[in-house]
């Protein structure tokens, strides 16, 4: 870079970025981020709808770089990428779509604690580097090596603010349950990321339901709210709890699944 | 936007292949083939949406386009 050109301005305008300045990707900050991985630096992980570039470990890293990760996040970036592109999870399709879905990515194990992954108050932002960071790394890898670019390959008519980022942890100090992971079948030693292609959170205020049944009576009608997508066509939903909730079922009894399966069959509205 | 891929795939086989979109998609459509050495390769436009359009009313649309859709496939 010389001194007539303004390294942020540079990124801005190529347009390399989500509207933010992104941090300018040197070879210095380049190789110590690559230093956080033991994988081949050239190992491909795989090809980014629509446009089809490839991303590889060193790519992955130069995004996670320019996102604003510390090295240390690098793993769970890499992770995340190759999640992504499963073929369930459509990411062709997600690219383009009218709708403002998103990739979310819950993050357990003991890697998310070390590395700073918030699950506390305010873990959907803003405020948390690694949660706004790492999620960060997955949005400009889906818009620069796959050109999801809205008016242009992503037909998106709002896009949505869980497309900057959408990325936590679960607040395991507060939680009556097992973590999603382990609720799935992992270890709690082991490292997981689990990733769902979700619209951006919609709330369920309840700061009066002492008794799961209302409570959760109240979650099922937000999830087939009138305009959802989940209305529209069967589609995968996360429900996230807040300790205040969740502690309301835990309280009367209830285990992890005698609160999902609930909220999974209840009916929409008009049967 | 899948079925663009499709099309790609099918017409380096040499099998002659076209894609159905509605007019919602069709920078994405173009980006697409653009990105795969294949502009102005044809393709249909549905008018959008079609999600909403009853069984009968989709068969008389793809009636109204096959035509279309079959002049895209001559060899």
């Amino acid at each position: 870079m010389n001194e007539r050109v303004d390294e942020f301005e540079f990124f801005l305008e190529k347009p390399w970025s989500d509207g933010f300045p992104v941090v300018t990707p040197t070879e210095e900050r380049i190789s110590r981020m690559l230093a956080q991985t033991e994988r081949d630096y050239e190992e491909v992980i795989g090809l980014i709808p629509p446009a089809m570039e490839i991303a590889t470990v060193r790519t992955v890293a130069v995004h996670a770089l320019m996102a604003g990760c510390r090295p240390e996040y690098l793993p769970v970036v890499l992770g995340a990428t190759e999640l992504m592109l499963r073929e369930e999870f459509n990411v062709n399709g997600v690219q383009g779509t009218l709708h403002g879905v998103a990739p979310m990515m819950i993050v357990n194990g003991p890697y998310a604690a070390e590395i700073g992954v918030h699950g506390g108050n305010g873990c959907l932002g803003p405020g948390f580097r690694a949660n706004a960071t790492i999620g960060r790394a997955i949005r400009l890898i889906l818009m620069n090596l796959g050109a999801g670019i809205p008016g242009i390959s992503s037909m998106t008519i709002f896009g949505m603010p869980s497309r900057y980022t959408y990325c936590l942890t679960e607040n395991m100090e507060d939680h009556p349950w097992d973590s999603l992971a382990v609720s799935k079948g992992y270890r709690p030693d082991e490292n997981v990321i689990t990733m769902a292609m979700v619209e951006s959170p919609r709330f369920c205020f309840d700061d009066v339901s002492d008794e799961p049944d209302r409570l959760l009576l109240g979650i099922a009608d937000t999830m087939a709210a009138m305009g959802s997508w989940n209305m529209h066509a069967r589609s995968d939903m996360v429900v996230a709890m807040g300790p205040q909730h969740a502690g309301i079922c835990a309280g009367a009894g209830l285990r992890h699944r005698d609160v999902h399966r609930p909220v999974r069959d209840r009916r929409p509205k008009g049967g | 936007m899948c079925s663009v891929y499709d099309t790609v795939a099918f017409e380096k086989k040499g099998i002659p292949s076209t894609t159905i979109i509605t007019t919602a998609f069709k920078k994405a459509a173009e980006f697409q083939f653009r990105s795969k050495g294949m502009v102005g390769h044809p393709y249909v436009q549905l008018p959008h949406p079609v999600s909403n359009l009853q069984p009968t009313e989709m068969r008389e649309l793809t009636l109204h386009f096959v035509d279309e859709v079959a002049s895209h496939l001559k060899v």
